[in-house]
């Protein structure tokens, strides 16, 4: 049980950020960030 | 201070810039690479004072009268932001032609000092430049450098802070007829006095040159586009065969196909964690990144590959190649450049049209650029390539050379559609061939390899884990056994009949098409995650797991689908500013799925009558759909032609 609230917890933590940065990165037109997608100005701010 | 760096188009602004700040921003040697204002501090090494010094890099403009997109944003930015000091760089290769824009430059009051920049090729031809003479003649400091060695950019920033400290108004020179009405004429001739002042030219340009040479066979009006052809099936040859296939293969069958899972389930087990949080983390989470993951070793060779054809030259040679192709379907030259810098990715692709003046050239190019392969779809091409064509080098390379059939055919086919007229010309003054840089290949290839793992980090991850949630729980949130009875599956079965015409049978193939539109890599993500937990075979290895849902050409179809169909949303989003209406950008997405969706039904309906000599699945709906576009084509077609010759505009 304890095993399951820990590791719940911290991939429940993992997704939630990794969803908060899509979710900006879609509200602020950003890319990922190479300059592959060219707009850096809104990158590594 | 803010430091504006300013100059005509491929001068090398954003090399000197990155040199001067650290950054990596993307360079090209063909103009239009920075379409949008890019800011950062300067380097610690050009600022021994500690001085609070900002650096700017705008578009290259060819003068203060802003004839494009973003030559506009570089006058806004001038004229609005007033820069402490600008640094005007010139190419030094062609003074002549840069100091139009500069002596408009210095006419505004802003300090300016030039940088006379590409020494290194000056000095290769043995050409001189008398650059005390030249800053007389201008009223400013002319330091000559080399951005890419990092020659002279000490002094020059030295000097530029020096006269941003100064507060000094800038001295325009004067010369006859500048308030006259022939103005520019008059400027031009000043300049052309001042080049034979302090200019000495050696090299004999009637001479022909051994980068000539090559050019009569690279950029041959015949041989141009099968030489392209054979070096991309070298690149993908080399990708695919080389040490990034033996990476890619390590990564999916050992790396991600064993260790991380065994690893993964043991370290679970041994924590005691229930069995379906155990399967999200193993087969959706890690199994889904893990497979686009997997592929990152051959995505860094193939684009370290790209990098080097770029800087060598040659790139520029294939927009050449390209021209007399898209000057027949109403496109000019300018629209291979986004779509070169859209094989890196589609976002900046569609930016890039920002340089197009023509607003309908504009329009078809920003609707074309999309069907050029990005980096998102190289993980496609090789899952496929992979897995149904294990013995064909010749897969890779042809999405390439469909993907030039369709900007040919979909070009004609918007110009016939849409009363468009197009007129402009284009014009690309080609880079010297050169020795390319490894270290340019290397620093790009790494910044793909980041952006790669950023995406693989957050958006694929956050999509495989709702894909795996989708495909093991029951619309009730029952976890299911069968995936038939999951939500994924009903979701799937809605979408699953528009794709019986194409021959592609069962609501998986429907599923990772949908998530295919998030983000590309999301279709090897989804067939991952959603194999993984119905089959024991290996996805990536030749007749794996997905020869259940595919024979070779209907694989070869759901390839063309997915890559020749919409972008993802980021680009479509980039599509959305760039068009800045809704209508065309709904017109646009329309006319791509139209686009992708035939083509994949004809490969599929005419492929398997060739191949198998039996039609596919859904042979009957694929004539009545054929049927029925081709009706649409004609009538909207004649009502053109018809407004056409009302308008007195030519197709």
């Amino acid at each position: 049980m304890t095993g399951n609230i820990i590791v719940g917890a911290v991939f429940a933590v993992i997704i939630i950020f990794a969803a908060t940065k899509v979710f900006k990165d879609a509200k602020n037109q950003k890319c990922s960030c190479g300059t592959s997608c060219s707009d850096k100005s809104k990158c590594h701010k | 201070m803010k430091i504006a760096l300013t100059g005509n188009p491929n001068s090398g602004k954003t090399t000197l810039f990155n040199a001067i700040t650290g950054k990596a921003e993307n360079v090209g040697n063909w103009p239009g690479v920075t379409v949008a204002v890019k800011e950062a501090d300067l380097k610690k090494k050009y600022n021994q004072q500690g001085l609070e010094v900002k650096i700017i890099d705008l578009p290259g403009t060819y003068s203060i009268s802003p004839f494009t997109g973003e030559e506009k944003i570089t006058r806004d930015f001038i004229l609005g932001e007033e820069p402490d000091v600008i640094i005007n760089i010139v190419d030094g290769a062609n003074v002549g032609r840069s100091l139009f824009f500069t002596t408009q430059l210095l006419e505004l009051g802003i300090p300016v000092i030039i940088a006379l920049n590409k020494n290194d090729i000056v000095s290769k031809r043995g050409d001189t430049v008398d650059y005390t003479a030249l800053g007389n003649e201008l009223n400013c400091v002319v330091i000559p450098t080399t951005a890419t060695s990092e020659e002279g950019l000490l002094k020059l920033i030295n000097e530029a802070i020096k006269l941003g400290n100064e507060k000094k108004a800038q001295i325009a020179p004067e010369f006859p007829g500048k308030d006259s009405e022939d103005s520019d004429l008059a400027r031009q001739k000043f300049i052309d006095s001042i080049v034979v002042k302090c200019q000495v030219k050696k090299r004999d340009a009637s001479k022909v040159s051994l980068s000539d040479k090559a050019d009569r066979i690279v950029a041959h009006k015949w041989l141009g586009l099968p030489i392209f052809f054979v070096i991309m099936w070298a690149v993908f040859s080399f990708s695919i065969e080389g040490v990034g296939g033996f990476l890619s293969g390590y990564f999916n069958e050992v790396l991600f196909g064993e260790i991380i899972p065994n690893a993964a389930n043991a370290l679970l087990e041994g924590l005691g964690v229930n069995e379906l949080l155990q399967a999200l983390i193993v087969d959706g989470a890690i199994g889904g990144v893990g497979a686009v993951v997997g592929f990152l070793p051959l995505v860094m060779v193939l684009f370290f590959c790209l990098s080097l054809l770029e800087d060598c030259g040659y790139m520029a040679r294939v927009a050449v190649v390209m021209d007399r192709f898209f000057k027949k379907i109403g496109l000019s030259g300018k629209s291979i450049i986004p779509m070169i810098v859209g094989s890196g990715c589609a976002i900046p692709g569609v930016m890039a049209t920002r340089t197009i003046e023509d607003v309908n050239e504009r329009r078809m190019t920003t609707i074309l650029t999309p069907f050029v392969p990005c980096g998102a779809k190289l993980p496609i091409i090789a899952l496929f390539a992979a897995v149904f064509f294990p013995d064909n080098a010749w897969v890779g390379p042809s999405m390439y050379i469909i993907a030039i059939a369709m900007i040919v055919i979909g070009g004609l086919l918007l110009k016939k559609i849409f009363v468009w007229e197009n007129s402009s010309q284009f014009i690309m003054e080609l880079p010297d061939y050169k020795f390319p840089s490894i270290k340019y290949a290397f620093l790009q290839m790494i910044d793909k390899a980041k952006a790669f793992i950023y995406k693989a980090s957050t958006i694929i991850l956050v999509c495989n884990t709702l894909v795996w949630f989708a495909q093991a729980y029951s619309w009730g949130l029952k976890p299911v056994e069968d995936q038939s009875l999951s939500i994924l599956a009903s979701l799937g079965s809605m979408i699953a009949p528009i794709l019986i015409p194409l021959g592609f049978v069962g609501w998986q193939l429907a599923a990772a098409a949908i998530t295919g539109f998030i983000a590309k890599e999301n279709v090897v993500a989804t067939f991952a995650v959603l194999l993984a937990v119905a089959s024991e075979e290996a996805l990536h290895l030749p007749g794996g797991a997905l020869v259940q849902f595919f024979t070779p050409v209907t694989a070869f179809a759901y390839l063309a689908f997915n890559l020749f169909t919409p972008p993802c949303f980021a680009a479509i989003g980039a599509m959305n500013s760039e068009m800045g209406s809704k209508k065309w950008l709904f017109k646009a997405l329309g006319f791509q799925f139209a686009v992708g969706y035939i083509l994949a039904m004809l490969i599929t309906q005419i492929g398997s009558l060739i191949v198998y000599g039996t039609p596919a699945v859904g042979f009957i709906p694929a004539i009545i759909i054929t049927a029925l576009v081709a009706t649409y084509l004609v009538i909207t077609i004649k009502k053109s032609d018809a407004k056409r010759a009302e308008l007195g505009v030519e197709a």
